[in-house]
């Protein structure tokens, strides 16, 4: 039971945790991508190719916490199971 | 009822219909269109029988369509474009910049690789978003594949470029001389992990984003499902997420290609650099 505990707790928290740093992280690409162009508004189109680049790297990290959780919840058992096995 | 209102009430029940069928089945088994392909057998062996398979004939769906696609734009090119001349020049003359940025004078050596890896990655992305198509991205098989073939290029191209040399470039830095021997196999090791964690990170990268997002696609088409057949609301919940998934799907084959540009750019440059400090 314990088992079945842990691994649904990690299924949930793997994404939430991963996601708080991945956004922090994209927060503060964002906002100097933003300064920069308000500072150079012509360098516009290579410092959204950047940006966006950079976003994109940030964001796999969260899709690897999201892979690991799906896997994680795939070991989970069917809700129908698990009430059989508790004789209910 | 005029033709465009009859087209779009059609594509909506069929999106519905598809979405049903999606809905039923679990998020690891959509049926799409190809799902019969599992229950074809030739000389007695079911070869589609697994979600890896499917997604392997959709990845020959795409191709197929890009072969036929470009053979059918490219028949007639004239000084005087049309416009979907215009939109591919358009394209190509983009990629071709990014290789000129990225690698440098060499790029458009490279040109063929990265241009169609970022149009065979697109179109296979972009392919999940149709009601009742899969992307083949979708499955970790597809990416490897293409994760593995990148990694291959890129040693390929780093041992045709420094000979067996090449080795030497992963115990960079350190003195060559016998005290430092052990520090030489530490640094050696690191570098290893970290050249073969480069086709896995590729790898999971783009499996794990068009993956989530056709998750996500289904359950809230299931949702919009349950919440038409209960409360007759037509309400296509899984818009907003479709057409994120739309700009996931470009850029993702952007940050494959790119990173790919990337990874060459790192072991072709550095013949140039040497050859500089040599000349």
């Amino acid at each position: 039971m314990l088992y079945l505990f842990g691994l649904a707790m990690a299924s949930g928290l793997a994404v939430a945790i991963a996601a708080l740093g991945g956004s922090l992280g994209q927060g503060r690409a964002t906002a100097a991508a933003l300064e920069a162009v308000a500072r150079q508004p012509e360098a516009g189109g290579r410092l959204f190719t950047f940006l966006i680049l950079g976003l994109a790297l940030i964001e796999s990290l969260t899709i690897y916490a999201l892979v690991v959780s799906f896997k994680l919840s795939s070991l989970l058992p069917a809700t129908a199971d698990i009430l059989k096995l508790l004789g209910r | 009822m005029t033709r465009r209102r009859l087209i779009m009430f059609g594509s909506m029940c069929l999106a519905t219909a598809m979405a049903s069928g999606v809905a039923s089945a679990s998020p690891e088994h959509e049926t799409n269109w190809l799902s019969w392909l599992a229950t074809v057998q030739i000389a007695h062996h079911t070869f589609f029988s697994t979600p890896a398979r499917l997604a392997l004939a959709w990845s020959l769906l795409a191709m197929l369509f890009v072969v036929v696609f470009s053979a059918i734009a490219t028949r007639r090119l004239s000084l005087r474009p049309s416009r979907t001349q215009v939109v591919l020049e358009m394209l190509v003359s983009g990629l071709r910049g990014i290789t000129l940025d990225v690698i440098g004078p060499r790029g458009p050596e490279f040109l063929p690789f990265i241009g169609t890896l970022f149009i065979y990655i697109a179109v296979m992305n972009l392919m999940g978003l149709i009601p009742g198509f899969l992307s083949p991205t979708s499955s970790l098989s597809i990416t490897a594949a293409l994760a593995i073939i990148v990694f291959v290029v890129v040693q390929f191209y780093g041992v045709k470029e420094h000979g067996f040399g090449y080795l030497a470039h992963f115990i960079e830095g350190v003195p060559r001389s016998i005290w430092y021997l052990p520090l030489g196999v530490l640094v050696f090791i690191v570098h290893l992990l970290g050249e073969l964690a480069r086709p896995v990170t590729l790898a999971i990268r783009l499996f794990g984003n068009i993956m989530a997002g056709e998750s996500i696609l289904v359950v809230l088409t299931g949702i919009s499902v349950a919440l038409l057949l209960k409360l007759k609301l037509p309400i296509p919940l899984q818009l907003p997420n479709l057409l994120l998934e739309v700009l996931v799907s470009v850029v993702q084959a952007v940050v494959f290609s790119m990173l790919t540009a990337v990874y060459l750019a790192g072991v072709v440059r550095e013949s140039e650099e040497s050859e500089a400090h040599a000349g």
